[in-house]
């Protein structure tokens, strides 16, 4: 079992955490001049469990690629970028979580944002979210 | 007259907006209509919804006497499909958009948009509820409803000015959200 704690030495504040966007979460943003993820994306798992995102620096040591993410009922998905050292301003753990994912996943650079996700949170989240790689439908 | 058909299942009743005179009719049983009372000399609107087939439901929207708001038929478009989508959507086990979601998101818009107003784009929630965004003319606006907040749940953010950022009930901010409409919102998409 993870610990749950913030852990700010095995991910610092610089580093990039991919989250998978939904398809159907994407709206376009004319004043960004872009497709932007909504603040929909940016929330707890329905069991409870903390949101769930790829560590950067985890995956380079490890091997995985952004791309490794969006595998198989995946595929149609986006994938966004947010940095740990800001979700950590609103309040929100970030910590390596490798043993709580789907069960025919491993990914070693799985990792957790947990803390309380108010609607105002989830937007700032949104806001903040870079492309790493856009859903099929918005490229 | 306009119409449109479109996929999905809906059902309203007692639409209201008080401040156009709009509000809606059941309208034979599986059917609805959104009226818009002669004002000002303007023509009256009214849109009838009238649902058919249950195995395959589909939504068939008559938009009488043009023209109707500009952005409510491309709103009907868009939460029409988003009606279909089926359980388990999010691969998290969501549940459809609820009909009533639909209802109340139109109601919510009805209640300060103006004939100028952009539609918005339309997502569905992982609650069966639908959310509403605009991100244009330098603001970010999102109102979701959902079984959490049927009436609506704002989040407005103003880019030139986000010390005036606020959020808050729908029914509690509409004077604001006029303003918004007024001023912000106009165009299309």
């Amino acid at each position: 079992m993870a610990n749950s704690e913030d852990d700010p030495v095995a991910i610092p504040n610089e580093v990039r955490l991919f989250r998978r966007i939904h398809p159907e979460w994407v709206v376009y943003d004319k004043n960004r001049e872009r497709w932007r993820p909504t603040s929909q994306n940016f929330q707890d798992s329905r069991d409870g469990t903390p949101m769930s995102v790829f560590a950067e620096n985890l995956a380079q040591a490890h091997g995985e690629l952004p791309a490794h993410f969006l595998l198989g009922r995946w595929s149609e998905w986006g994938l966004a970028a947010v940095v740990a050292g800001q979700v950590r301003e609103l309040g929100q753990r970030v910590y390596p979580d490798p043993h709580n994912q789907d069960q025919d996943e491993r990914f070693e650079s799985h990792a957790a944002i947990a803390g309380s996700k108010a609607k105002n949170v989830m937007k700032q989240m949104s806001g903040w979210a870079e492309w790493v790689i856009t859903p099929r439908a918005r490229s | 007259m306009a119409s449109l058909a479109t996929r999905g299942s809906m059902r309203m009743d007692g639409l209201v907006d008080r401040r156009n005179e709009i509000s809606t009719v059941e309208f034979e049983g599986s059917s609805a209509s959104f009226f818009r009372a002669e004002t000002g000399g303007r023509k009256p609107l009214l849109v009838r919804i009238r649902i058919s087939g249950n195995l395959a439901p589909r939504m068939l929207v008559t938009i009488e006497n043009a023209p109707a708001p500009p952005w409510l038929e491309p709103s009907i478009q868009s939460i029409g499909r988003l009606l279909m989508l089926p359980r388990n959507w999010d691969l998290e086990d969501a549940p459809p958009v609820q009909v009533s979601s639909a209802q109340w998101a139109l109601e919510g818009l009805a209640r300060f948009m103006g004939d100028a107003s952009a539609a918005p784009q339309w997502t569905p929630t992982r609650a069966g509820g639908l959310q509403a965004d605009w991100h244009q003319d330098g603001i970010d606006l999102e109102i979701a409803f959902d079984c959490e907040y049927p009436g609506g749940y704002v989040l407005f953010s103003d880019l030139r000015d986000s010390a005036s950022d606020w959020e808050g009930p729908l029914a509690s901010n509409l004077e604001k959200l006029r303003s918004i409409a007024e001023s912000r919102l106009n165009g299309q998409l």
